[in-house]
């Protein structure tokens, strides 16, 4: 079966090569059976890849431990479920799972747009080939799961403890779902450069797939961060890790994308600025995975040492050049066209892509600096969390801060501009003066940050309501989905909102305790008070399990909660590995970790978080994940959805065919 | 002989023939979709008559109620028309200007603008605004 896992990807290889060649050859000597042949390249390459991923996956569930990835990853005694895992938690492995997304997902392109006579088609499939072609190199030549070991073993190691989570068995397929899907609108934009940018709607269908891209990518880092608060129990959800950040930064871009592809879209503007994004948003896809997995940085995350980094660094680098240079290429063709009308909300939405912009270079300098500082000095530092909040707080604040202002913002048509900048600016001080006093005049930084995200969180919604009334009242259709759709990008604004007050609220009123108590002893601790109610220890396969059982009191002396936390010591390695206990409730999770235990002194140690909001933190996520679906509706069966923004001068897009 | 050698020779074979149909057997399709279509007379005359029914689909909608979303819907499915048409020979830029105008000559029809208090849309005579109330300025 490994042979024939070889065999395929070879074979993928070599059809993405000739799919490049045949795809170029079409387009620029308009031959329709080079054009024909290049798209039979992708199907092949499509069936061929799939076989190699069946062949791995089939190699896991059965347990062929005659191949070094099966044996290094999984073992007699994995679930089945965490088998299927094991195929993205190594480096060779996730590498043919990206391989595997990007060829189906070049089918689906390819079939989608073959017919349409834009002339962007043949490009779309030179740039699927090249991206899976390298990722099928890099399995082919650099990380193949399918090397055998001299002789069988008779069980492999297992999974790491860590990712036996039903959270890291969707969360990496989102992550990577969302890094991959942003090869579409790069293509599509590659496509039209070479093309020539007004060939066809393609920035329609550019936006749809950015839209899905997003999705993905917000549902990944969402449950990312849920899994390593529940698993690597040090009271936080985001540590500013360098993989951390790599998701984050095509976050980030791929939301200004939003905004500007919205705007390219409905008035041919910031087309430039467009194009930027989409290029730059697929090379920091690139360069998340180039920093997990070339072993340039140290992290939980990482995949280690790997030989791979110059080939993609490489690759990365070519792909830039490429990109860049059709860019300039073309940029005469590029420039707005003379229009009175900027569009609707203008103002706001360039704002809001600025911003993220500017995150994007602070997020990228913060994660980048030691590395330079490596390679220029031969220095080592590191980058603390403080940095980040330092420099991400005050962009946060100024993006809920355009929220709360947005119907005052140039490009707003609002009836009374004195009177609602009035009644904004006593809502901001009346709701700053009450959260401070809650506050008893402890922070007003928060307050201030709180006052902000409530005045943004009162505009997004009336703004959604009188939205969503105008989509219902003017829908000649399906009003329900009408309705739906318009209601999506502010529904995602309200999950943003409501993600950052949380944030806020968490990073500035955490508390934090530890305690050692015997079994029976009361003590309060991070504002919480804890009763040690038992101690146990049992012998498992691979480790010893210390279960501790705390009751948490509440303010009237009674018990509140009972809460398990536990501590794994595993035998071969000695290494522990914390299952987090957390009660969750909708002010707070109350937080604890089994640090020490001692079965027969009958002590343990715990460390005791108080972590505030941290519920609205997920919530908020899930909001904005959900207004994402609601705005990547269809507008009708087979047809894309429309734009966020009501944008009224269209007729320039329309007529440009 | 090895059975996943086989498997992968089967393969091999499936991929050179999707790979080399086009050249043995030629392309099925043009590469410019519906040129074909509108270089024939009878072609070109239906996608004019389907211009002209979403024109008057458009307009009876906006009788009761036009938004934004019904607009673009019906500018796309026009739009569309041109779209899949690639470059043909002779009157191709006779139809395409013909389907462009009356693209333009519906949206004239069909001007609508927005209501300064809500953003919804405002239609041609309305004196306030059908869903905030708000008057409706020149």
């Amino acid at each position: 079966m490994s042979e024939l896992g070889s065999y395929a990807i070879a074979l993928a290889l070599a059809a993405a090569l000739w799919g490049v060649v045949a795809s170029i050859i079409g387009a620029t000597r308009k031959r329709e059976d080079f054009v024909r042949s290049a798209e039979g390249a992708v199907y092949a390459m499509a069936l061929a890849v799939c076989v190699a991923a069946g062949s791995l996956l089939t190699l896991l569930v059965t347990g062929d431990f005659s191949v070094a990835y099966v044996a290094d990853y999984t073992s007699k005694s994995l679930a089945v479920p965490y088998r299927f895992a094991a195929m993205w938690a190594g480096q060779g492995g996730s590498l043919l799972l990206w391989t595997w997304f990007s060829a189906i997902l070049a089918v689906i392109i390819t079939v989608q747009n073959r017919r349409k006579g834009w002339g962007v088609a043949p490009y779309a499939v030179t740039t699927f080939c090249v991206v899976t072609g390298l990722f099928a190199a890099l399995v082919t030549v650099v990380e193949s799961p399918f090397t055998l070991l001299p002789a069988p073993v008779a069980d492999g190691q297992g999974l790491n403890p860590l990712l036996q989570n039903p959270l890291q068995i969707i969360h990496p397929l989102a992550l990577y779902g969302g890094f991959i899907l942003y090869t579409v609108p790069f293509a599509l934009t590659i496509s039209a450069l070479a093309a020539g940018p007004d060939k066809g709607p393609w920035i329609k269908v550019a936006t749809r797939w950015n839209a899905y891209s997003w999705i993905a990518l917000t549902a990944g880092i969402i449950l990312g961060a849920r899994w390593a608060y529940a698993e690597l129990g040090w009271g936080g959800y985001w540590g500013w890790d360098p993989v951390e950040n790599a998701s984050l930064l095509p976050w980030l871009t791929g939301t200004a994308l939003l905004h500007t592809t919205l705007t390219h879209w409905k008035t041919g503007r910031l087309r430039v600025l467009g194009f930027v994004m989409v290029i730059t948003t697929f090379i920091l896809c690139l360069f998340g995975t180039f920093l997990t997995r070339s072993g340039v940085i140290s992290s939980v995350h990482a995949f280690g040492q790997s030989s791979l980094g110059p080939i993609m660094g490489g690759a990365i680098f070519l792909i830039l050049l490429v990109s860049g240079a059709l860019l300039v290429w073309r940029l005469p063709m590029l420039r707005a066209p003379k229009s009175d009308a900027l569009g609707h909300g203008w103002f706001g939405q360039r704002a809001l892509a600025v911003l993220m912009i500017a995150l994007t270079v602070a997020v990228l300098w913060g994660t980048m600096y030691p590395l330079f500082l490596r390679v220029l000095r031969d220095q080592e530092i590191s980058v603390t969390p403080e940095f980040f909040r330092a420099v991400c707080t005050p962009l946060g604040v100024a993006v809920l801060a355009i929220f709360a202002v947005s119907p005052l913002l140039p490009g707003q048509s609002v009836e009374n501009r004195r009177r609602e900048t009035i009644v904004r600016g006593v809502i901001a001080a009346v709701s700053f003066v009450g959260l401070f006093a809650l506050s008893s005049w402890q922070n007003p930084g928060v307050a201030l940050v709180l006052a902000v995200a409530l005045l943004a969180m009162i505009t997004v919604v009336r703004k959604l309501a009188m939205r969503v009334t105008s989509a219902w009242s003017s829908s000649a259709d399906s009003k329900v989905l009408a309705a739906l759709r318009a209601s999506g990008p502010y529904v995602a604004h309200v999950g943003l909102i409501v993600m950052l007050a949380a944030v806020t609220l968490n990073a500035s009123l955490q508390q934090e305790g530890r305690v050692t108590l015997k079994v029976g002893q009361t003590a309060t601790v991070a504002g919480q008070t804890v009763k040690i109610v038992d101690l146990q220890a049992a012998q498992l396969a691979e480790s010893t399990a210390f279960v501790a059982t705390v009751n948490l009191i509440g303010g009237d002396g009674g018990t509140m909660a009972v809460v398990a936390t536990e501590q794994d010591q595993f035998t071969a390695t000695g290494e522990t590995h914390a299952n987090v206990g957390i009660h969750v409730r909708p002010t707070e999770d109350i937080y604890l970790v089994l640090e020490a235990a001692d079965t027969s002194a009958k002590t343990v140690t715990l460390n005791v978080f108080t972590n505030p909001a941290v519920l609205w933190i997920w919530m908020g996520g899930l909001i904005m994940a959900l207004g994402g679906i609601l705005f990547a509706l269809p507008r009708r069966i087979g047809a894309p959805p429309m734009p966020l923004e009501t944008v009224h001068d269209h007729d320039n897009e329309l007529v440009r065919v | 002989m090895n059975m996943y050698l086989l498997v992968a020779f089967l393969l091999l074979v499936a991929m050179l023939f999707l790979i080399l149909r086009p050249f043995l057997l030629g392309a099925a399709e043009p590469v410019t979709g519906l040129a074909a279509d509108l270089s024939d007379p009878g072609a070109r005359a239906r996608s004019m008559a389907k211009v002209e029914r979403v024109g008057r689909a458009a307009e009876g909608a906006a009788a009761v109620a036009t938004s934004d979303d019904t607009l673009e819907a019906e500018s796309d499915e026009q739009v569309a028309v041109v779209e899949d048409a690639a470059p043909a020979p002779a009157s191709t830029d006779d139809i395409r200007a013909q389907v462009e105008a009356a693209i333009a000559a519906r949206k004239a029809a069909l001007q609508v603008k927005p209501c300064s208090g809500c953003d919804a849309t405002v239609q041609p005579g309305d004196a306030f605004c059908r869903s905030c109330g708000t008057k409706v300025t020149a």
